[in-house]
């Protein structure tokens, strides 16, 4: 059967499907028939149900033939696996969810569904969203796009490479650390991370859960903005969640440079920064500069502390939210003479390397003796990056940085060292700290052919001023193209 | 423990500290662990210089205050989906191993 061309945005997706001119069975056959041709190489989804996919489709035809409106109506969506989506598995990429499947939906795959999205499968992941490339997923790594050797970036590789290459036109994942803008930088999408409490996280399983926020990737600014709209918004069921209106982002995209000011810190610029990535970024504060904006630089002199400040605080949260996987109310278990050794063999069996050392170093930075010196002494870090965000935001309206301070590397090439990973996290976890959002923008390509990128960091509820820029940006750069092959 | 707030350790006792958070270590894992973390411990050291002092922390990024509602039943349809991911489950009740020694 011959599938129709998808377009590249949303919005002329759902003009084609209001029209009448394509169904939405055949933009999601489209999409299965991609993900079908390419999962077996990038290894991007770990859940698909073909059936119910097309059942979902089917029933956005019929919404559409009478009447229906919704803003997403017949648009398919991949989900990253640790959101949950009713009667699908929701395995975070563990051993240790092997057969959990979710009893309800996540807040914002609710509002997703109600705006009439389909969707297309769960993507993979770094197990409980711990890594920044990928690796650490009980169902194999993922390959990116644009060099199968390389990795996507973590933790939302799988989301990343699905969006990049084509095998789904959005996604709905998280970002605790960095996980949607890394790998959206590593991939060449967009990746848009709100402030903390912007988008409710019932439903998204808790790795780290004062950092852990709901977000998109897209293939443009205007697609983010769109789906931000949508899953955005106060809700009940999330004691953190913002009470503060939702602005119509997508239709507050247009508007020019002039008297923007545009800092860029210079704690992020400095040493340990890959030569290309910098040359890269600072095309992007030239561009903009010819454009009107002003660039200044500002300090933000406690980035130093930020890399462990968050790894103290992710991993004591981490140890704690980790704790309920225990073989006793779902996933796998491993039977044992009494609980304590049924926990132990079950927490042995069902974790991966990675999630084993966070769950001891979180539990060590909380145990007795030691939380004075480890978890307060970060969260007071914590409070300094807040006031230099603050400080920073006085002097300019949004921030622009690297995503990550490395190219995308190959497969295997950190594995073995956690600690370099985990240092190349610095531009993306002071975000998660300070629960500013930030979004990041592919901007140029590395000597290898891969994906570089920018991010735009803005202060808390800044979402509506940094889609704009980037937005802006964006048009400036022109298309950014398709991974070759794809 | 005194002292112990004032600084930083620059080892941790990965068996004992896997024993509390209750995950059994193969002989091989805990070498590795040991290695890796003693690196990432050694590393976090840098909070000692952060001129923290008078501040106060900051557990989550913004401002909290606690949410209330109304203390009513209501009805949920999951219970059914909750059995079926139970390991083991027996009239409403997820079972486990004895706690207690039976004799």
């Amino acid at each position: 059967m011959a599938l129709p061309e998808i377009p590249a945005s949303l919005r002329d997706l759902r003009n084609l499907l209001l029209r009448g001119e394509i169904a939405c069975r055949d933009v999601a056959a489209a999409f299965l028939q991609r993900i079908e041709k390419h999962n077996a190489c990038l290894n991007a989804f770990v859940h698909l149900d073909a059936e119910k996919v097309m059942a979902q489709a089917e029933r956005a035809d019929e919404r559409l033939a009478s009447g229906g409106r919704e803003p997403l109506l017949g648009i398919p969506l991949a989900i990253k696996d640790n959101l949950n989506v009713r009667g699908d598995p929701c395995t975070c990429a563990s051993r240790i969810l092997t057969g959990y499947v979710a009893p309800y939906d996540a807040t914002a795959v609710a509002r997703l569904r109600k705006a009439g999205a389909v969707f297309l499968g769960r993507t993979n992941m770094d197990e409980f969203a711990m890594g920044s490339s990928n690796e650490n997923s009980a169902f194999g790594p993922v390959r990116n796009p644009w060099n199968t050797d390389y990795v996507p970036g973590g933790s939302s590789g799988g989301a990343a490479a699905a969006v990049a290459a084509g095998l789904a036109p959005a996604a709905l994942a998280s970002d605790t650390g960095g996980s949607i803008r890394q790998p959206a930088a590593f991939c060449g999408c967009v990746g848009l991370k709100p402030t903390y409490g912007r988008v409710s996280r019932y439903g998204l399983t808790a790795y780290a859960s004062s950092m852990d926020q709901v977000g998109v990737l897209a293939q443009s600014v205007a697609d983010a903005a769109l789906l931000l709209e949508v899953i955005a918004g106060h809700d009940v069921m999330d004691g953190t969640s913002l009470r503060e209106e939702v602005p119509p982002y997508s239709e507050r995209l247009e508007g020019d440079l002039n008297g923007v000011r545009i800092g860029l810190p210079r704690e992020y610029y400095g040493e340990g920064l890959d030569k290309e990535v910098r040359e890269s970024v600072q095309g992007v504060a030239g561009l903009l500069a010819r454009e009107g904006a002003e660039v200044v630089e500002v300090d933000l002199p406690s980035t130093r502390y930020a890399v462990a400040a968050y790894y103290i605080i992710a991993t004591a949260e981490a140890s704690a939210n980790l704790a309920r996987y225990d073989g006793v109310r779902y996933g796998m278990r491993v039977e044992g003479a009494d609980p304590i050794e049924m926990y132990g063999r079950t927490r042995a069996k069902g974790f991966g390397p990675e999630v084993k050392r966070r769950i001891i170093l979180g539990t060590y930075a909380l145990s007795s003796g030691y939380y004075d010196a480890y978890y307060l002494r970060a969260t007071k870090v914590r409070t300094l990056i807040r006031k230099d965000f603050e400080e920073a935001f006085q002097r300019c309206e949004v921030l622009l940085t690297p995503v990550s301070p490395v190219k995308p590397f190959r497969l295997g090439e950190k594995i073995e060292d956690p600690l370099q990973l985990y240092l190349c996290d610095i531009y993306s976890v002071t975000a998660n700290l300070a629960g500013i959002c930030g979004i990041a923008v592919p901007c140029g390509l590395s000597r290898e052919g891969l994906p570089l990128g920018a991010q735009f960091l803005g202060p808390a509820l800044g979402e509506e001023r940094i889609l704009q820029i980037a937005h802006i940006y964006e048009a400036l750069r022109g298309p950014f193209g398709s991974p070759p092959g794809f | 423990m005194p002292g112990k707030e004032k600084e930083l350790a620059s080892k941790i006792d990965v068996a004992y500290v896997a024993e509390l958070a209750r995950l059994e270590l193969t002989p091989d894992e805990k070498k590795t662990f040991q290695r890796q973390l003693d690196e990432v411990v050694r590393y976090v050291r840098v909070l000692e210089e952060a001129p923290v002092e008078g501040l106060s922390p900051s557990p989550y990024p913004g401002d909290l205050s606690n949410v209330f509602r109304e203390d009513a039943v209501g009805t949920t349809d999951i219970q059914e989906a909750v059995a079926a991911n139970a390991p083991r489950w027996q009239n409403s009740l997820f079972i486990v191993p004895p706690i207690m020694d039976q004799s």
